[in-house]
């Protein structure tokens, strides 16, 4: 567990401080190479957009999310930094500081995040649930969510109560199955009448406010639009086209000297206009914008900064400062916080993991067409279970029309779409190998995760995947069937091919946990430079 | 006062396309000349609203004719004309039209009326005959059927051999051939072997590009941008020209600095799919004004850093060039977009007159217009696209005519 150490959430408006890193940190930050703390007494502040982090708040964080969520925590434990986190307000058109209610949950997620599962140590009693108090309180939540809410939540405790138990198992994890078993129906069941009744109620008395009042703090915020100093500097990892308003991000970066960094995960958007959730030209825009505003762009890969100079630079002669980092394994390098989870229905089986949003461009049609093909070459105990990891995204009409009306796959399909850290790890650990057949990526950490846990994985021959790899892996033609056919059959059946993997993987070096946020903080460190020189 | 009698395919009561404009303009250059102007339109009903006609306007109302017409436009001028031509009513009407006007020249716009007028015309001393040529259909029509496959059909070939045919053989029997370009005199006069006079376009505004009011300015100012200005119609190559212009998009202007589109093409850009590709990026870049009248052009151009001419097909010389050298700002535009002002605009390349064939180019100097700024185009540019110019151009070619002037005198090209 981590622990926070001396950060100061305490009071609203105050300024955050999370400095002390603690000796339980896997990635104490050394000084940056050139400004030593000694040179500069004092710390450089930075303006970090946390605005996704508190989106998400403590779902498990995946893609961008991880990334934004572990460069906050490794900057914020920065003692040479003084760190001050924003949100977008949309109302306000601008970014504020948070509540001390978002301090809070900031708190929880950065630094708490991977408390509850472990095996190593196993999980503590939870807190007494049947006080009469809370109680109460946990029956007037209950009444204020949907089923589907509800069943998340009674999942979610149950996890924690009562642990899937692998079959057949002991008498004790019979027991446990059966008691899982029978409450389930029984909650839901009651669940059902409260929830009715309650509505009833609320709609008798014509209230419309919901059951559960946000906080006092958080219902009159102090919300005030920051005011950015020239030179102040600003970063932003997540996904800001869902919410920044770019003509203030003009107005603050060309207008208002603020030097604003950002993260280039991919430009795929370009290349592959038909694999986005939504219309391309929203990414194209957040691309552009950041073309003209940013004072320095780090890409997640050599080939992503270049697929950006070609797709976005050069047509709008933009040449932004750019350079390019690798993302940490956050995994295998959190994995003593995080622990590892069993995966009950895989326990004891021979399985394929291919972990990555259900989505078109990751080509899970191509595995599901692979395995539709070896499941008439391979008996079912030798034929592995394909593995997906990953929720069900966008464009999945095709992979729907595979895995669900395909019976015959039924037996050798596994979708797993709400997946902790910890199960991902135990994942990872035990799957024969893994695959990564996706159209592009920008870096492809999932095959970076799996070769940090030493198992190798099969990929797409896209460059930023060989960089993600470090070439080490088979790559194939994402659209060449029978290469992949070949492969799968060898490494399903021959042994000796994948010891021969597993020994590439072995020489797997990957980057060190504190490289790609440290890249943020030099950058952070490089942009302000004109302005202390002033 | 010598009477010329001005025969169009279109009405001249309210002029706005390209052809309309430049012959309200010659007939205004002639005006200012002396001359006395009647106008005769000559087309079919379907397509020119009734308030646009004439008094003199022969109207032809055949159904089966505007069918035709409608599945082959880009034949259509010919096949109205070809109709006309064979409609003894229409023949007789245009010949009552010179019998009672007695016209000392019929100016014929584009070289379609030429087959009514033939018919028309009495067969003892008749008056002289004027072609001004508007560009070379043939090549006109070339690029869009290039550009859109579906226009043609078997017999495409045989109406561009009729359509070239016709041009040439009006040329040779026209007493004397203007031509809106120096590019385009030249080859129909070594097409004919003929002289051809180069009378080029005008702008309304090289006259008076004195602003009547400052509401784009206003606009600029309040959103605190610069902007490029841009005017045209939804005429396919305008749209065409700003997409291989522009094929990324306008990202390459910051926030700050915009694209404003004046006329029907800002619509036409807007439901292009080549503009949704980037239709954030786009959105926040181009603004568009819709139709403007003709008072409110200075204003518009008041306000803009530059004025951009992004075509890359077409023939003959565009209007819309002419109102940006009219303009007092710099110009960017293509070299396809000045053909047809070789003579006009050779001392201000480089010096008001910015040529970019490559996106790249045209983002460039569009960019510098905007941050840095660039030199206007001369004066001495703007009197060249004046009416006054033209007038003094048309006096000494229409005075030689009435009295059989020998052709050596017209400005030859």
């Amino acid at each position: 567990m981590l622990n926070q150490g001396n950060a100061d959430f305490a009071t609203a408006g105050a300024v955050h401080r999370w400095s002390e890193p603690t000796s339980a940190s896997p990635a104490k930050p050394s000084p940056p190479a050139d400004i030593s703390a000694a040179q500069r007494p004092e710390r450089l502040r930075i303006h970090y957009d946390a605005s996704l982090i508190m989106h998400f708040g403590m779902e498990t964080p995946v893609g961008l999310v991880r990334v934004d969520q572990y460069v906050a925590e490794y900057l914020a434990r920065d003692p040479t930094l003084d760190l001050w986190f924003l949100v977008f307000d949309a109302t306000l058109a601008s970014y504020r500081r948070l509540t001390p209610t978002e301090h809070q949950l900031l708190r929880r997620i950065l630094f708490h995040r991977y408390e509850r599962s472990t095996i190593a140590s196993p999980p503590p009693k939870p807190p007494s649930l049947f006080t009469a108090r809370l109680l109460l309180r946990r029956l007037r939540t209950a009444s204020t969510l949907d089923a589907p809410m509800f069943n998340h939540m009674l999942n979610y405790y149950l996890d924690e109560l009562l642990p899937p138990a692998p079959a057949p198992g002991s008498a004790r994890d019979r027991a446990a199955r059966a008691a899982r078993q029978t409450s389930l129906p029984v909650a839901r069941c009651g669940h059902l009448i409260l929830y009715r009744l309650t509505a009833g109620v609320r709609r008798a008395l014509k209230i419309d406010r919901p059951a559960v009042s946000p906080p006092a703090s958080d219902a009159a915020p102090s919300a005030e639009a920051i005011h950015f100093d020239s030179g102040s500097v600003l970063v932003s990892m997540g996904n800001s086209w869902d919410y920044l308003d770019y003509a203030y991000l003009h107005r603050i970066c060309r207008k208002g000297g603020v030097r604003f960094v950002s993260v280039i995960y991919d430009v795929i958007a370009m290349e592959y206009p038909h694999t986005t959730p939504g219309p391309p030209h929203v990414y194209h825009r957040h691309w552009v914008e950041l073309g003209h505003c940013a004072a320095h762009l780090l890409a997640i890969s050599r080939f992503s900064a270049g697929q950006y100079r070609e797709f976005i630079g050069d047509p709008n002669d933009l040449h932004p400062s750019m350079s390019h980092a690798y993302l940490p394994s956050v995994l295998r390098d959190r994995a003593g916080d995080i622990g590892e989870t069993a995966v009950p229905q895989l326990l004891g089986r021979r399985f394929v993991v291919f972990c990555s949003t259900i989505e078109t461009r990751k080509n899970h049609q191509l595995l599901l067409q692979l395995w539709d093909r070896l499941r008439l070459e391979f008996s079912n105990d030798q034929l592995p279970i394909l593995v997906f990891v990953g929720r069900w995204g966008w464009g999945t009409e095709a992979v729907r029309l595979l895995s669900e009306r395909n019976f015959r796959l039924r037996s050798r399909l596994l979708i797993l779409d709400r997946t902790s850290d910890a199960e991902l790890i135990w994942l990872y650990r035990n799957a024969r190998f893994t695959v990564f057949p996706s159209l592009s990526e920008g870096y492809g950490l999932a095959a970076a995760e799996s070769l940090s846990f030493g198992t190798p994985v099969v990929t797409a021959n896209c460059p930023a995947l060989l960089e993600a790899t470090e070439s080490l892996m088979p790559a194939y033609d994402p659209l060449d069937f029978v290469a992949w056919l070949a492969e799968m059959r060898q490494l399903i059946r021959d042994d000796a091919r994948l010891d021969e993997l597993k020994s590439a993987a072995a020489r797997y070096r990957g980057p060190p946990y504190e490289a790609f946020a440290d890249a943020i903080r030099a950058t952070a460190f490089a942009v302000s430079e004109p302005c202390h020189a002033a | 006062m010598p009477r010329c009698l001005m025969l169009a395919p279109f009405p001249l009561a309210h002029p706005r396309h390209g052809g309309q404009i430049r012959a309200a303009s010659l007939a205004q250059g002639l005006a200012r000349s002396g001359w006395q102007i009647d106008t005769v339109g000559l087309y079919h009903a379907d397509f020119f609203a009734p308030d646009e006609r004439g008094p003199l306007d022969i109207v032809i109302d055949d159904p089966a004719l505007a069918r035709h017409v409608s599945g082959d436009m880009l034949f259509g001028d010919l096949h109205v004309a070809r109709a006309a031509a064979g409609d003894r009513a229409v023949v007789n009407q245009l010949a009552s039209l010179l019998r009672r006007l007695q016209p000392d020249v019929v100016q014929v716009e584009h070289p379609w009326g030429w087959l009514v007028l033939q018919a028309a015309l009495p067969s003892g001393q008749r008056p002289k005959i004027v072609y001004s040529s508007h560009n070379i259909e043939r090549h006109a029509r070339l690029p869009l059927l290039e550009f859109n496959l579906n226009l043609g059909h078997p017999g495409t070939d045989q109406l561009l051999e009729a359509t070239s045919q016709l041009e040439t053989d009006f040329a040779r029997a026209a007493d004397l051939t203007i031509s809106i370009s120096d590019i385009e005199g030249a080859l129909i006069a070594r097409e004919t072997g003929r002289a051809v006079a180069y009378v080029p376009p005008t702008s309304d505004l090289a006259e008076g590009n004195h602003p009547a009011h400052a509401t784009y300015r206003d606009a600029a100012h309040d959103s605190e941008c610069r902007y490029a200005a841009l005017m045209g119609s939804a005429y396919w190559p305008n749209v065409e020209g700003f997409f291989a212009t522009f094929p990324d998009g306008l990202g390459f202007l910051a926030q700050d600095e915009q694209l404003w589109a004046a006329g029907s093409l800002g619509p036409a850009l807007r439901s292009d799919a080549r503009y949704r590709d980037y239709q954030s990026v786009n959105d926040s870049r181009l603004r568009t004004w819709g139709y403007l009248p003709d008072t409110d052009k200075a204003s518009f151009f008041a306000g803009a850093c530059c004025v951009i001419v992004p075509v890359h097909v077409g023939a003959g010389a565009k209007q819309k060039t002419a109102d940006a050298l009219a303009s007092g700002l710099p110009v960017i535009t293509t070299s396809h977009a000045l053909e047809g002002y070789g003579p006009l605009i050779g001392d201000a390349l480089g010096q008001g007159v910015y040529v970019a064939d490559t996106p790249s180019a045209f983002r460039g100097f569009v960019r510098r217009a905007l941050r840095e700024g660039l030199r206007a185009c001369p004066s001495a540019v703007r009197d060249r696209v004046s009416l006054a110019r033209m007038a003094e151009t048309l006096a000494p070619l229409y005075a030689g005519l009435p009295r059989g002037l020998p052709q050596a005198k017209i400005t030859l090209v």
